[in-house]
């Protein structure tokens, strides 16, 4: 699991600020300690999918989830893939125990994980690509419950289908936060030819548009390629 | 209760996979499997009769998941479910029929939202059905959340006279999801009192076995293991489980011959696997084990063992003789003895005395929520120091693993109210060498009480290993004479009774100079004598470095690795002289938390605190808001700077005579709106305000609207800070601000996180949005130049 020191400064937002040996000494221990107590595991599974304009159904299950956005991002798929992804608690607890005697390393720590999160999930991604190449199919990007308009609220039933609480440990809240925190999961289209090149799953796609310091600062968060 | 009469005689075995063999028969995996209790109850009876006839004793009824959350949107009632479960199990001719509780499928505080009552009341449901139901056991199982072990086990405990089988998962690391190791498992199980404990699911028989043979070592209750039929792996888009019955059978030899006393199936397993271990292992004899008798306290994922060791015990967090304690506790600031005892943890204590006595707080709120949050914050184990009995059950309920209690005594009526809760919560003790007639004089007569505990603890089934004595540190500027009474009772407890030792070191010195010299030195004597437990501060350089020495000279610290590690490299000062030419202000920009405390300890000699925050403080403060606005600086460099200010802070008011010294800017309440259970962004804006001399009073995360109203109506409190993460909670936001505008109108309200913006905070009638702390302030600093000069 590789955490990059650029990658972390960018989710802190430090812009084109130089940094002193000290914040760096600091940010390199950080790292090291996500990824000490980091116990990264994930699950994905695929479904044949029937997508419609406003819903895509899984088919084994027969679990269909609503959302326009979802079914835009999946509309040229045959086949789409459930994953689920965490660090575990423990890094919970370390960022919830710096909180009361480290303020800014739990900060930094909290980076370095969301950070961590994202390279599991991206190498997960490219794993699935080299699996699909074979067969000359291809990955859309991943699209998590809250984009679009895929309600938030559907990160439960997803979590079911995947029984990702008994084989990664991973649940949600009654308001469909994820714990450990630190955890992604997504959906992923297998697609016959070369991905869209439309706006699906840019900034324009995302709840965080309007408030977001990255858009502001950096153009975008990272997790899209979009520049709106 | 036959069937624990049953496993000391012959091996017994569980029945194996409900799910596999459900899906077997065509099951969607969508569907709730425990509905077919009442759909298809033929098909379930079927699987069931199939494991009696393949030699199963005991049959699980397929009510895994009957719980109230997950049959929430079924249309059928817990009891509906369980009862047809119970029905269809016993249907099957089993001899003994076990309802089976799984994991209610939701996370439990404090890392998720579910309290230890509401998972009780969960847990209970099921219980109680069952038990009416005619279920013959209880089984809980798939658990990998140590706490939510103890919910279960407490509903299932007090709400019938089941026996109770507990079994966890391990992960292939040897540990559960949530942390816990086997010997923490087996070490807080036992303290619950179930009847059996052990391991299922996750694992294959071969990755279960090295954590079976921990476990084995750490516990004396029959032990049962349910393993998957292997790793799956997915061939062909089906998940496949790769070891057959003969082999699962060998598997399952070996570990009775572990010392295994019940065996079943999980995952993948067949009634094939059940019958082929009844072959193997008919007419065996369960394998005599060896008795454990240690003495361990444990957090929920962290046991400390007492035995051939020195255990240190950190004393700080007791409000007895200490100001800013004192202080935090009544304005409800718990952060400061979460610091200490992050501290005391770091320092080196493992474990940690929690005392928080004062005559005008309620003792027994305040005990249940500052054990709650510690345990958030640390994995040492606690010792829960009280003289109030029913605050002592409370925090013995709420806290996670198996505690010290601080303490009983020999009179009478303190054993009488202590053990029952001792046994109950299967807690240490820590038994106090007095009673009626006061503290004995001598040595002998100290025994004596200390004999008359352990015979009283002994009749309550209170295991001998669980008791410590404490025999009391007398000060020796008053009682001089009687100082090495307490170190021959050490002695003489040790060497008659054979229990554990313990004892208040820092109480021996006072009155007197140079106390941390004859604590040093009475701790040497009293180790000498046989101290297991020193109670004492673990910030003393001076106690600690003692402990370590003794540590090598009593060969428990092996080739001295520890005290090599700790004091091989000479002790590090901080050299003042490095940065003796940078100002305060520029030490507080570069964060220089250890240097400013040295340089506010020496301003203070001839400066008033309120000079020196007003002068130094507050300018370096806007400087650094200042850059951070315009970009110059960002987030780490903004709290670096803001803890060395609040470590300087600290320094001031431990050392200001009273709290009047500081001038206070205004009261503000700051709060995570109920359902959020995240609130670092919530914690910056915190210190940040407290920095600029705001009180803060901050009720967390997760907090219940009445709880804000009625202390904004208490505390008389005319700006709120609401912090909200997720789309999802800034519903409950606006909940709060309508009640808090229909309830007290003149309180204004500023809203932040990651989801807020200017226009949803408008729309949701906050006065003012906070796009981070450091606004946050700029907000405050407006809102009370218009209340201070209203």
């Amino acid at each position: 699991m590789e955490i990059k020191i650029e990658e972390v400064l960018r989710y802190l937002g430090s812009g084109n600020i130089s940094l002193d040996t000290q914040l760096e000494e600091l940010i390199e221990g950080c790292i090291e300690e996500v990824q000490r107590l980091a116990r990264p595991q994930y699950i994905y599974e695929t479904y044949k999918i029937k997508v419609a304009k406003e819903e895509v159904a899984f088919q084994k299950d027969g679990v269909t989830f609503k959302g326009a956005t979802l079914a835009k991002h999946l509309e040229e798929s045959i086949e789409g893939v459930i994953l689920a992804a965490t660090l575990g608690v423990e890094i919970d607890r370390a960022i919830v125990k710096y909180q009361y005697s480290k303020l800014t390393r739990a900060v930094i720590l909290d980076a370095c994980a969301s950070v961590a999160i994202e390279a599991i999930c991206d190498q997960l991604q490219q794993e699935l690509i080299s699996k699909y190449q074979e067969k000359r199919l291809q990955l859309t990007r991943r699209f998590s419950p809250g984009y679009g308009d895929l309600a938030l609220e559907y990160q439960g039933k997803l979590l079911d289908l995947l029984k990702a609480q008994q084989r990664i440990g991973l649940m949600s809240t009654k308001e469909s936060l994820l714990v450990p925190r630190k955890s992604v999961t997504a959906i992923i289209g297998i697609i016959p030819k070369a991905p869209p090149k439309a706006g699906l799953n840019g900034c324009l796609d995302c709840n965080l548009r309007e408030g977001c310091k990255y858009r502001r600062e950096a153009g975008n968060c990272g997790n899209f390629t979009s520049d709106m | 209760m036959e069937i624990l009469q049953a496993i000391c005689k012959r091996l017994l075995l569980f029945d194996g996979a409900m799910g596999t063999m459900l899906q077997k028969s065509g099951m969607k995996l969508g569907e709730l499997p425990e509905l077919f209790n009442i759909h298809e109850p033929s098909l379930i009876s079927n699987i069931h009769k199939e494991y009696v006839e393949a030699g199963a004793d005991i049959i699980t009824t397929n009510t895994f998941q009957a719980n109230r959350y997950k049959l929430k949107e079924s249309g059928y009632s817990v009891v509906a479910v369980i009862e047809a479960g119970v029905k269809v199990a016993k249907a099957s001719g089993a001899t003994w029929v076990a309802l089976d509780i799984g994991p209610i499928g939701r996370m439990m505080k404090p890392l998720g939202e579910v309290s230890l009552d509401e998972a009780y009341e969960v847990f209970k449901e099921q219980v109680i059905a069952g038990a009416k139901a005619g279920a013959d056991l209880i089984l809980i199982e798939t658990i990998s959340d140590i706490y939510e072990a103890k919910a279960a086990v407490l509903a299932a405990k007090e709400n019938s006279q089941l026996p109770v089988i507990c079994t966890m998962t391990f992960q292939g690391d040897g540990r559960t999801f949530l942390g816990t190791d086997p010997l923490t498992a087996a070490t807080v199980l036992q303290a619950l009192g179930v009847d059996c404990l052990g391991i299922n699911c996750s694992l294959g028989p071969k990755e279960m076995l090295p954590i079976l043979k921990e476990l084995l070592k750490y516990t004396n209750a029959p032990v049962l293991i349910q393993s998957n039929a292997g790793l799956p792996a997915i061939i062909e888009a089906e998940t496949v489980f790769p070891v057959g019955p003969k082999e699962f059978a060998e598997y399952a030899r070996e570990m009775a011959l572990e010392g295994v006393q019940l065996l079943g199936g999980c995952c993948g397993t067949t009634p094939e696997h059940i019958r082929e271990i009844r072959t193997v292992l008919e007419g065996f004899q369960p394998v005599k084990r060896t008795p454990v008798s240690l003495t361990t306290v444990a957090s929920g994922t962290k046991t400390v063992i007492l035995d051939n060791k020195t255990t240190i015990i950190g004393e700080r967090i007791n409000p007895t003789g200490k100001k800013r304690l004192k202080e935090a506790l009544r304005n409800n600031q718990l952060e400061v003895l979460l610091a200490e005892a992050i501290e005391q943890t770091n320092a080196g204590a493992e474990v940690l005395d929690v005392n928080v006595g004062l005559p005008e707080i309620d003792e027994v709120k305040m005990l249940e929520r500052v054990v709650q949050d510690i345990q958030a914050v640390v994995d040492t184990p606690l010792q829960i120091d009280t003289i109030n009995v029913e605050a002592l059950e409370a925090a013995l309920r709420i806290y996670n693993g198996k505690p010290i209690i601080n303490s009983v005594n020999g009179k009478e009526k303190s054993m009488t109210e202590v053990l029952p809760l001792v046994k109950k919560y299967g807690a240490c003790v820590i038994g106090l060498t007095l009673d009626e007639g006061g503290i004995p004089q001598t040595a002998e007569e100290r025994l004596e009480i200390a004999k008359k505990i352990m015979k009283k603890a002994l009749e309550y089934g209170i295991p001998k290993e669980n008791l410590l004595i404490d025999c009391l540190v007398v000060t020796a500027s008053a009682q001089q004479e009687m100082v090495k009474e307490t170190v021959k009772a050490v002695r003489l407890v040790k060497e008659e009774l054979g229990l554990k030792t313990t004892l208040g070191v820092s109480n021996v010195s006072f009155g007197l100079p140079q106390r941390e010299l004859i604590n040093r030195c009475f701790l040497s004597t009293a180790l000498s004598a046989g101290l297991d437990a020193p109670i004492m501060d673990p910030l003393s350089l001076e106690m600690l470095n003692t402990i370590r020495a003794y540590r090598v000279l009593a060969n428990h610290d092996l080739e001295a690795k520890e005290y090599i590690a700790a004091l091989g490299g000479g002790q590090q000062e901080i050299s003042s002289s490095i940065v003796v030419d940078k100002s305060l202000e520029e030490l507080i920009i570069e964060g220089r938390k250890a240097e400013i405390l040295l340089r506010v300890e020496e301003m203070l000699k001839q400066q008033q605190p309120l000079e020196i925050i007003n002068r130094y403080f507050i300018p370096a403060l806007d400087k650094i808001g200042k850059g951070y606005e315009r970009g110059e600086l960002f987030l780490p460099q903004l709290l670096r700077s803001g803890e060395a200010v609040k470590a300087g802070l600290e320094v001031i008011k431990q050392r200001s005579s009273a709290s009047t010294d500081i001038a206070e800017r205004g009261k503000i309440l700051v709060a995570t709106v109920k359902g959020d259970i995240h609130d670092i962004g919530k914690n910056i804006a915190k210190m940040l305000l407290e920095n600029y001399g705001y009180n803060v009073i901050d009720l967390g995360k997760d907090v219940d609207i009445e709880d804000i109203i009625s202390t904004v109506k208490e505390k008389d409190i005319r700006l709120v800070g609401l912090s909200a993460l997720m789309t999802t909670t800034v519903k409950n936001m606006a909940l709060t601000i309508e009640a808090l505008r229909r309830e007290v109108p003149s309180c204004r309200i500023m809203v932040g996180g990651a989801v807020l913006n200017p226009e949803y905070a408008q729309m949701i009638e906050a006065d003012f949005y906070a796009a981070d702390g450091q606004e946050g302030v700029k907000i405050a600093n407006n809102v009370f130049k218009d209340i201070n000069t209203n």
